[in-house]
This record gives C-alpha cells, structure tokens and sequence, in this order.
C-alpha cells in the first residue's frame, strides 16, 4: 500500500486526534467536505466536535488557536491556501509568535499552509511564504520535502510548545509516495543529506529538494558529484550540517521556491559566508523565483520557480570557477 | 540630606526634548509628593515635571526657555534618607538616554562575538583562517587578473595581520613595479618558473662526489655513434632504481608512490629555457642505442617539439651542467620527480696513484644528486651514489 | 449621543447590593489612584515609553471586573486599571512592568498596559486593537473542549477598535459558536483623536448586535449603578447560555490619549454634557446620598487607597529592572528549539 504526502498530512492529524485529546483542527471547509484537498477527509466524522469548520476568518481563526492555546489546548489550523494566511498575519506574528516572549505562557498552536503552486494557480494560490514568516522571531517554520517527514514533522509540529508554521507543499500532495510510514523521524531542527556529493552543496527544502536531487542525477552523468542538504526546517535551520557539508564540498547553492528578497537562502548564504568563509572555493550562489507574482499560466510559471535545468546550469558555472 | 535629580521625563514615543516653560515652585519651597515642579513644552504639548519623592527643592539646573534632551537633570531635591531608602532612589536614575548608551551597544557586540566563537568550536574546520599565509578572496582575483602566482605575493610585505598582505599592501607593490622597465615572458619561461615553483615547496638537499670519467672516455670509443657522459649516466642510473626504486617513490599524503617503470629524463637547454626529453623503460634499452634515440630528441626539443614517447613523465633526470664549464651545482628535480643527477666539467686533476706511489693526471668530473629529504635521507642517497659511481666505473656492464 | 441610551431590553434586573457598590466604588477609587501616581511617575522621568489612563472610564471597567469570578476569562484593554484590580492583578505587578522590573511577568520585555497573566485568565493585550476578542473567545472554545460549562469570557474595546476586520471576524465567530463572551465596547467619544463622526455611521454602535445575531445592552459609563445592572445582567446571560453579549457603554475619556497628549483636540462642550461627568464623583455622591458611606469613611477608602499604592511603589522600586546581560535573547519555548538557536 502507498501513502501520499497528503495522505500522511490527513494520517498525522488522525494519529494526533486519537492520541491527544487537547488537539483540534479548525479551518474553512475541513468538516463535511474534508479540506479543500482533502487533508482532513473522514476526520470530522471520526472525531465528532474536534474537526471544526470556521467562517471565512483568518484572523479569529489564528487569534481563537492562541486563545485555545494558551488554555491547554494544541490546536491544529489549516489554511486554505498558504496565500490567505496572510489575512491573519497580525495574529500569527504579533500575537502568537510574541506570546511566550512576553508573558512566559507558551503558545503551541500548529498553523498548516499548503503553499506553492501547482500549473495554473495564478498569483493567489501558489506562495510559498516560508521566507516571509521566518523573518519573525519566535515561529517555528518547517517545510517537509518527504512523506515521511510530513507525517513525523506534522506529529512533532504539534508537540512542540512553539507556533508553528507548517508549509506543505501542494506540488508534492499527490505526487510523492512511500510504502510504509515511520514511527519517529529526526528532530525538525536536524537537516538531512537527500544525497551525498564531493562537487557542490545544494542546500534546498520542500519541493525544491526534489528539483536539486533532479539536477544532481543529470550532473552526475557529467562526472559532477552534488551534495543535497534538505533544510526540513527553514526557522531555526541546522546550521552545523551545512557548514559540514560546505566543508567537504567548498561550493554552496541554495535553493528555495520563495522570492529572493530577505529570504531563507540569502540567511543560509550570509550564515555560511558568517561562519565558514574560509570553507568557501567559490561565492555561494542561490536560485529563487523570479522577482514577480506568480504567473497563471503553465508556461510562465515553469520558468518562475527554480527547476533542475536552472539548478543544473548553476551548478556547472560554480564549478568552472 | 541626599540630593535626588529631578529628570526630564520621555513625554512621548517620538519625543527627544523638551523646552522649560516655566519653573512652578521656588528653589526652598517644601514639594509634596506627586507636584508639579517644572512645565515643558514638546511639539505635541505642553506638560508637567514632577519629583521622584516629596523634600524640599534645593535647586534649579535648567533654565526658562531652554532645551534640555530627555533624561537630563533639570535641578535637586533633598529628600529625606528616609524616602531614599523606601523608594530605592539612591540607584541613578532610569534614564531614557541610557537606551542609546554605548555600553549597552558594546555588550551586545560581544554576546555576538562569543557566540560565533563558540559555534567554530564545535565545527571541524581548517585552522589558518586568517595569518600571513590567507589571501583575501580579492587578493586573489586581483592576482589572478595580473597573472600573479597567490605564491609569488609572499615576496610583497604584508601589513595585515600576523603579516597577510592586505589588498593594499598588493597595489603599492604593484605600483612601484610599474615604474621599472619590463617586457612579456615566454611561455617556456612561465612553464619552467611554474614547475620550479611547485618543485621547490619540497626541503630538497644535495651532495656530491668526485668521479673519474676515464672509463667512460675509454669505453664511448668503442661505440659508433659514441653516447655523451650524460647517457652513461642517465644509463646508470637507471640501472640503479632498477634496483632501488623506493629512491625514487615519491611521498603524497601518507603514502610512498612506488615507479611504474623506470623513465629517466636528461635535461637540454633550449632558448630561454630547458625541455627534458624521457628515455622510457632505460633500465632496458642497451647504452648502444642512446645516442641515436638522445640526437633525435635533440632535435625536436630544440623545435620544441618533442615526439609523444619522450614527454612521459619521468621518475628522475640527470643534468650535465659541466657543458657550461660548471664545476657544482644544487638543481632542482621536476615537481614529479624525488631526484636530479648533474654531472659537472670534466678536466684534469691529480690522482694519488697508490700502485705507482705518485701523482698522476686523471679526467674527473663531480657528481650530483639532489633529492626530495621527505623521501630519501643522506644515507640512502649516498648509497645509490655509490652503486651509480660503481656503475660508471665499469661502463663494459652498462 | 446620551439621548440614545438604551436601557437593558431583556430579563429582570437583579438590584444592586450596597455591598456589591461599595466593592466596585473601592476598585474604581484604587485605580484612579494608581493611575494618578502612573501619571506622576511618568512626569518625573521613572516610567518610559507611555502612560495610558483610564480616567471616566472605571465604572464600567470596575462592574466588568467585579462581575467575573474565579476561572472566567478576562481580555483587558488599555482603560482598564479599575477592572484589572478587581479581576486579581495585585498593585505590586502594576508597577513592575511600568517601571520594566525583571520580576515582572514581561520581564520588561513589554511595559504599561501590556501585561497579564494568560494562565491565570487574565490575558496581555497587544496594540493590534481588537485582536485580543477572537483570543478569548479561543480561550473559551477551549473550556469548551474541557468540560468547563460555568466559565465566561470578557473583553474590552473602544469606539475605535469596532472599525477593525478584527472585531468584525471575533464576534461573528464567537456568534457563530455561541461562545459566553461578553464584549464590552466603551465608547468614550475619541479613538486618539478621531471623533465617533469619523469612525462610523450607525446612529448607535450596539445597534451592530443584531447584525451579528447577539444580545445587545446599553449603559450609561458615568452611572456605576447602571453600569452592575447591565454588566451583570450581561454577564448573566453569557453565563446561561445566550452567546456572546455586546454591550455598549458611554462616557467621555476625561484625559488624553496617552499623558503625552493633552487632548487639545476634544470638544470642549462634551465636559459639560451628561457624558462628561466624572463617574468617581457621581458614585461618591450615590454612596452618600444612599447613605452606604459618609465623608470620614469616603476620606478613610482614598486615605487606604493611597497607601496602598505608595507602598506598591517603594516596592516596586526595590526590584531589579531589565537587565541586557540577563535576558536570554531567545523567544522559543520548546527547549530543544531555544538550546538550537541559543548556540548560535
């Protein structure tokens, strides 16, 4: 039997419904109709009263969590799209993220953001807002590249006594697979090597980890060995790892499907460059998508996140340097 | 009695100072708790100063229409020690200007510090990051715009620190160069200047011994073409790595690289440089075909065109500087190479002749050999020397 | 704007006790108190950033906060001393974080009227104005969850704060849920500066009630006898299952904005209207004119309160304040997470 990354998001939410009963999942559409994707599918009539459709109301959605929260609870908000959780950004960032900051009280609510795009999603439906959310202090922001980890992530998201902003990536729902789902996986702030290298480090997460590990196959057919770093999590991020693998490879890429200005590459990059300078044969290079919205059409919007091609070609000019 | 300041307070988010209006009491009045001493105006309002506690009002500091930034002391009051104990008022004050003091910015700076520290203890990572030997990554390019070898920048005086030369340093270098006349290297002398450098990064030693070429001379008479002295020896040579190859092993990392075969290189100076064509395999070939083989490498190393069999790499080289009437010299092995043996000029010295009980004339020349002490040591070099001098001395067993 | 004053529209109005009045009276007398030595504090260069009082508004804020029990839940907003006090939060707590005390519950990491005690139900408002509704109304969503069926929630907001999306997406949310909320909405006439003519355009704010389908009350704020009529009688209903309660209450803010603002803006008139009274001086009179209280027990109440306060803040001024090299620097509660980034 297999499980798909969206499969493993709806199992997590199950395992956490059954084994916690602080947990509840709160959201537009997750009742009756199972989510927007399907990611809550059977949970509202499995758990009755625990899987709760909300008015169209992002921020009394984010603000009700805290409040919950701060009573005990551990709950679980999805997001329609990770687009409108920007409705709610005040809540999440003023209010969640500084709670435990300014009174001692830890806020462990969970905020599940299906991001990214999929071919004609237009500007509205595809972000990707890890960068964004990272800027603040206090949020946890995971970003899982795998099945496994959207299961073991989304189950540790909820442990965890900090917000946390979960960004599942919607390219990944149906098109990544396993066979069996693990029953622990490596903490959120351990990165993981998808894929051993001497040449160049990739450092990427979510779907832009399977573009890197897509680049790494073509280039190693031209004798060039990359390094794959998935991230898992973007805030904090497992600095050591990267600089271990920046050690052994002295070349850096980063890859991340969020617009380049102040994001998670430019931190990983200035980290790296920070604290490894001498490590570096090269100067870090990273890939993003284009300064722009996100373009509707399939074509334009091929070309406006990083793809392996992109990656590929980054990866041969940093080893001609 | 303990005077207490009285302080201009921060009158707003934005506000930075104010202006005194109006002094509202007298120095020498009794102020009670909470009363109002002192009216300032900002630019959004104008407002009341009190008093940290009750006392009289000893003085006045500030002045009517002037202004004062926030957090400054406007004038005294002396308060009982009483109510300087009960309300802890002998701390100074908490002022708004102490927001944007230097010490709090200086400890800041050092909590960054010392984390960054802690974080390079916990990594693997190359010592020597910074020092005489770094090179600032624009250092380098600029170098590698001129051409500079990053080593030939040690012969620039650094100021930077344990010495690094700064970019700087680089281009007042550069530009007291500039000043002097120079013309454009040839390829060859690049080509030799690279190989030497990186030959030399090795603790090379030499030493040497006096031979007789006698029997040499008295055996090349019997071959048509007759080989040079540096055939003989080059020949000899090989014969001894044959039996001896570790002498020639070199080191790389923490392993001795053993010769696959026994090629053997004789140095040629050609215009501007030197080429040195590789006998392959010359354990093997007999003495009777060098010459031949050694004029047609000739040949083509002076066309600078050397045929594919003799650019091989070889595992040593002789060098027979006696051509230039040199007595002795220290040359240098070719990166690859652990060893060189040079031959100096040939001429006539006395000979204590020990059957004739006297001196007699003798051709003899010294012998050279110049090696990577990594590899080899002093006894083990003088051993092949002997054995090769044994060699010479027997040229029939070539 | 008094003239549209409406009275309670439902259920019978349980009398007030001289014993509930006197209560409410004290609190409100303890708060204009503190405030007034807040304001003192503030102008001798003690207190930074702002001071933010709650003058002619501790009426309503003393009958809300004297109306929750033990276990409610209570959202406070920046006019609120008079209810904090009564909810539980002790003087001492009041001064540390204005004075930003290391041994205040922000630590200094926040000051003013920026605190609370969220476990304890009494939850730290940030400035964002009506974002703290939809986090009580979680908070009772929760209790929901818990079994808790005795437990109501309260919270404040002025005239201002109804224009937020905010406001809007809480109530209806909690209307939706039927969640015992009380929302108290304190039209003191200004937001800042900004006169009620240019905030909004229904004759009367609890007029709103109806749209989001909840019981709407109205009171008069300088009327403390009013004010534990409607609030308790809200405060009932919520309590008993009834939803979420809007109740809106009138006064005049009797000070600026914040001490840094002298207010220079305000019609002048509205002091002289109805509205303009100060609730302290009507209450007072009430006790006497009731005779719950005489004028030696009246100046024995502001004598007590007074001490009280000044003791609070000679304590207060013995703790150590916010100190750079003690702060750890690290926003994460999970321990693992803040060890992490702590290493770095």
């Amino acid at each position: 039997m297999t499980i798909t990354y969206l499969e493993a998001i709806r199992e997590a939410q199950e395992k956490a419904l059954r084994d916690d009963e602080r947990v509840y999942i709160y959201g537009q559409d997750i009742g009756t109709l199972g989510g927007a994707f399907k990611a809550t599918k059977n949970l509202a009539k499995e758990f009755p009263g625990r899987v709760l459709d909300a008015p169209i109301s992002e921020d009394a959605m984010v603000g009700s969590a805290i409040g919950a929260a701060i009573e005990g609870m551990r709950p679980i908000i999805e997001m329609q799209f990770a687009d409108f959780s920007m409705v709610a950004i005040n809540q999440i960032v003023n209010q969640a993220a500084t709670l435990y900051w300014r009174t001692q009280v830890a806020c462990p609510i969970t905020i599940r953001l299906p991001s990214g795009g999929n071919p004609g999603s237009g500007p509205f439906h595809s972000q990707c807002l890890e960068s964004l959310y990272s800027h603040f202090p206090g949020l946890v922001v995971m970003t899982p590249a795998t099945v496994e980890d959207a299961y073991t992530m989304l189950l540790e998201a909820v442990e965890i006594d900090d917000p946390v902003i979960f960004c599942e990536h919607k390219y990944l729902y149906n098109r990544l697979k396993c066979e069996v789902l693990p029953e622990t996986g490596l903490p959120c702030d351990t990165a993981r090597i998808a894929r051993f290298g001497r040449d160049v480090t990739i450092v990427a997460y979510s779907a832009m980890v399977h573009e890197a590990l897509a680049a790494a196959d073509q280039l190693h057919k031209e004798d060039i060995e990359v390094e794959v770093v998935d991230l898992r999590c973007v805030k904090p991020f497992d600095l050591k790892t990267v600089l271990s693998s920046v050690a052994r490879t002295a070349r850096l890429l980063c890859v991340g499907e969020s617009w380049p200005w102040g994001g998670v590459n430019s931190e990983v990059i200035a980290s790296v460059v920070t604290h490894g300078f001498h490590l570096l044969d090269a100067p870090p290079q990273r890939i993003n998508s284009k300064d722009t919205p996100v373009p509707f059409h399939p074509s334009l919007w091929g070309v406006h996140k990083p793809s392996s091609q992109v990656i590929a070609a980054a990866v041969r000019r940093l080893c001609d340097w | 009695m303990p005077k207490i300041p009285i302080i201009m307070p921060q009158l707003g988010e934005s506000i930075a100072e104010a202006t005194v209006v109006r002094l509202t009491v007298n120095v020498g009045d009794q102020i009670a708790n909470d009363q109002e001493v002192i009216e300032v105006e900002t630019n959004k309002a104008v407002m009341s100063v009190t008093t940290p506690c009750q006392g009289l009002l000893d003085s006045f500091t500030a002045e009517v229409n002037e202004t004062y930034p926030v957090g400054s002391t406007l004038g005294y009051i002396e308060a009982s020690a009483e109510d300087v104990e009960r309300l802890n008022l002998a701390e100074p004050p908490l002022v708004a200007s102490a927001w944007f003091g230097p010490s709090h910015n200086a400890a800041s700076a050092d909590q960054t510090l010392s984390a960054d520290d802690s974080l390079a203890d916990n990594l693997e990572i190359p010592i020597g990051q910074n020092g005489a030997a770094y090179q600032s990554p624009r250092l380098r390019a600029r170098l590698q715009e001129l051409g500079i070898h990053p080593d030939d920048a040690a012969v620039v005086p650094g100021s930077g620190i344990a010495g690094r030369v700064t970019v700087r340093d680089f281009e007042a270098y550069i530009e007291g160069l500039n000043r002097l006349p120079s013309k454009k290297a040839s390829p060859m002398r690049l080509a030799v200047a690279d190989s030497m450098r990186r030959s030399w990064t090795r603790p090379l030693a030499t030493l040497g011994v006096s031979i007789s070429l006698e029997p040499i001379l008295a055996h090349r008479k019997t071959l048509t073409p007759s080989p040079g002295p540096a055939l003989y020896l080059a020949k000899a040579l090989a014969i001894a790595l044959s039996e001896y190859p570790q002498s020639a092993a070199r080191l790389i990392g923490d392993k001795i690289v053993l010769p696959a075969s026994i090629d053997i290189g004789v140095a040629v100076e050609v215009e501007d440089g030197v080429i040195v064509p590789v006998f392959a395999e010359l354990d093997k070939q007999p003495l009777a075909g060098l010459p031949g083989q050694y004029k047609k490498f000739l040949q083509s190393a002076k066309e600078k065109r050397l045929p594919e069999e003799a650019k091989r790499p070889a595992i040593a080289s002789v060098t027979n500087f006696g051509t230039l009437g040199v007595h002795w010299a220290t040359p240098i092995p070719l990166p690859n190479e652990t060893l060189i043996m040079g031959l100096g000029y040939g001429e006539k010295r006395p000979f204590w002749d020990e059957t004739a009980g006297c001196f007699v004339p003798r051709l003899e020349a010294e012998l050279t050999i110049s090696f990577d002490h990594r590899v080899i040591d002093g006894g083990q070099s003088g051993r092949l020397v002997r054995r090769i001098m044994e060699l010479l001395g027997a040229p029939e067993g070539l | 704007m008094l003239d549209t004053l409406k009275q309670p529209k439902r259920g019978v109005v349980s009398p007030v006790s001289r014993e509930q009045y006197v209560d409410a009276f004290n609190w409100m007398l303890l708060a204009r108190t503190v405030e007034e030595k807040l304001a003192s504090l503030w102008r001798a260069g003690k207190i930074s950033g702002g001071v933010y009082l709650g003058k002619g508004q501790e009426a309503i804020s003393a009958a809300l906060g004297i109306m929750l029990k033990s276990g409610d839940i209570f959202g406070p907003l920046i006019r609120d001393q008079a209810g904090r006090l009564a909810f539980g939060e002790s003087l001492i707590d009041v001064f540390r974080v204005h004075f930003g005390s290391r041994t205040s519950l922000s630590r200094g990491r926040d000051g003013n009227v920026h605190r609370g005690n969220p476990r304890g139900g009494y939850h730290a408002m940030i400035s964002h104005l009506g974002s703290l509704i939809s986090v009580v109304a979680g908070a009772l969503v929760a209790r929901r969850f818990q079994g808790d069926t005795t437990a109501i929630g309260a919270t404040t907001i002025g005239d201002g704060g109804t224009s937020t999306g905010a406001f809007h997406e809480a109530i209806n949310m909690a209307a939706v849920e039927k969640l015992p909320l009380v929302v108290v909405v304190v039209n003191n006439q200004y937001a800042y500066s900004t006169p009620n003519s240019r905030q909004f355009a229904c004759s009367d704010l609890v007029e709103r009630a109806t749209g989001y389908g909840v019981e709407g009350h109205s009171l008069d704020g300088t009327d403390l006898q009013e004010c534990l009529e409607v609030l308790g009688q809200a405060t009932q209903r919520a309590r008993s299952g009834h939803g979420p309660q809007m109740v809106v209450g009138d006064c005049l803010r009797l000070t600026g904005h914040g001490e840094h603002d002298d207010a220079s803006y305000m019609d002048k008139t509205l002091s002289q209207t109805r509205l303009g009274r100060d609730c302290l001086k009507i209450a007072e009179n009430y006790l006497q004119e009731r005779h719950w209280a005489d004028h030696v027990l009246l100046e024995d109440w502001r004598k007590n309160a007074k001490e009280q306060v000044e003791n609070a803040v000679a304590d207060a001024q013995h703790e150590p304040l916010a100190d750079p090299a003690m702060e750890t620097w690290c926003p994460y509660a999970t321990k693992r997470i803040a060890s992490a980034v702590l290493v770095r």
